[in-house]
């Protein structure tokens, strides 16, 4: 074997004991192949069906819901969205200097779906349960967009400040 | 990126599917297309902020962020099997945005605002190109291996994938022959290896 020959095995060999590269999470990993739906199922636009939610009910922190007594009031927000025939239950509770964001979609199964939160350039996935909930923590203050997507379905709630 | 001299150029045609290809395909709404570009680039793309020194959470943040730009301007990149020096530019440049603590993503139009941006930032040591040239040679090396037959692959994964070194013995074990077979086995792994990197 030639000396290049030589050396350019020994590169090889050294590339690889240098190799210390892991795969993403797997949760990115999900969310960055579930970047692609939108596109890849725009030719066939009858086959997803898109839904933007409306708020129906908003409860503040610390304030009852009507005809409840005041001692059920807690420090969580409470929101009832609703898009076509789903309805969005989310609730805003903070945890130190972020929150808490929990919710469960009701109507569509949406079970192993991708539930996502964008602001400012920044995203954040988490996966819906077979209960339709889901929970993202540490969430900054922000004005975010919510969507939760599955091969059929997507429901998105275009403006929700958390705060 | 340039290639230092005395670099060892390995090549990317080893690759079934062509990244120009895949981008193709891409263009047309093939999701499968993209799975494979993920899977491709994923381990490569995250290491880049993680060498950089940033967190699992933060190099997961610019995993997505690079994917989500490829996303949004897949139609419009002129040279699609230059992917792989794109999409690490990028992932670079997002690093950098964090490593020099602005708040969220700044995407600039085209990979001439990026290195504008990237010649402005004094201290680049973090991310110098010997790294970047060494992650996308681990990344093509990666590729060639899993082209080799499964002993071959078992072969130089247990050998040089490792934290430690598997001994002959574990890798003869592993494969079912003899300790004394493994070293000339490995010599001619290595050899096809090598010989896929070239192309």
């Amino acid at each position: 074997m030639s000396d290049s020959n030589e050396k350019r095995l020994e590169h090889i060999v050294r590339r690889m004991q240098q190799d210390t590269a892991v795969d993403p999470p797997a949760e990115a990993r999900l969310f960055v192949k579930n970047l692609f739906r939108s596109r890849a199922v725009e030719p066939k636009t009858s086959a997803i069906r898109r839904l933007v939610a409306a708020i129906t009910m908003e409860l503040a922190p610390n304030k009852a819901a009507f005809g409840e007594r005041s001692g059920s009031a807690s420090a969580v927000r409470q929101m009832l969205f609703e898009a076509g025939d789903a309805a969005i239950d989310l609730r805003i509770e903070p945890v130190g200097k972020s929150f808490r964001v929990r919710g469960q979609v009701l109507g569509i199964e949406f079970s192993g779906a991708a539930a996502t939160l964008t602001a400012s350039g920044r995203v954040t996935i988490t996966e819906v349960n077979d209960s339709g909930g889901f929970v993202f923590e540490k969430v900054p203050a922000d004005e975010y967009a919510f969507a939760i997507s599955s091969p059929t379905d997507e429901i998105s709630i275009e403006s929700l400040t958390i705060k | 990126m340039r290639r230092k001299a005395g670099t060892i150029q390995f090549s990317a045609r080893q690759l079934e599917r062509s990244d120009a290809e895949l981008v193709r395909s891409c263009r047309k709404g093939d999701q499968a297309a993209w799975d494979l570009l993920v899977e491709r680039y994923q381990r490569l793309i995250y290491a880049v902020p993680r060498r950089a020194g940033l967190s699992e959470e933060q190099a997961a943040d610019v995993f997505q962020e690079v994917f989500l730009t490829l996303l949004q301007k897949i139609d419009e990149i002129e040279q699609p099997d230059k992917i792989r020096s794109w999409m690490v530019t990028t992932a670079k440049f997002k690093t950098w945005g964090i490593i020099r603590g602005s708040k969220g993503f700044y995407s600039p139009e085209t990979e001439e605002e990026m290195e504008a941006e990237m010649a402005s930032i004094v201290d680049k040591s973090p991310l110098a190109d010997e790294l970047l040239v060494e992650l996308e040679e681990q990344h093509l090396i990666r590729a060639a291996l899993e082209k080799l037959e499964e002993r071959c692959r078992t072969i130089l994964s247990m050998i040089y994938l490792r934290d430690t070194a598997a001994s002959y013995l574990e890798v003869g074990a592993a494969i079912g022959v003899g300790e004394t077979s493994i070293s000339p086995m490995r010599s001619r792994c290595l050899k096809k290896l090598e010989k896929i990197l070239s192309g």
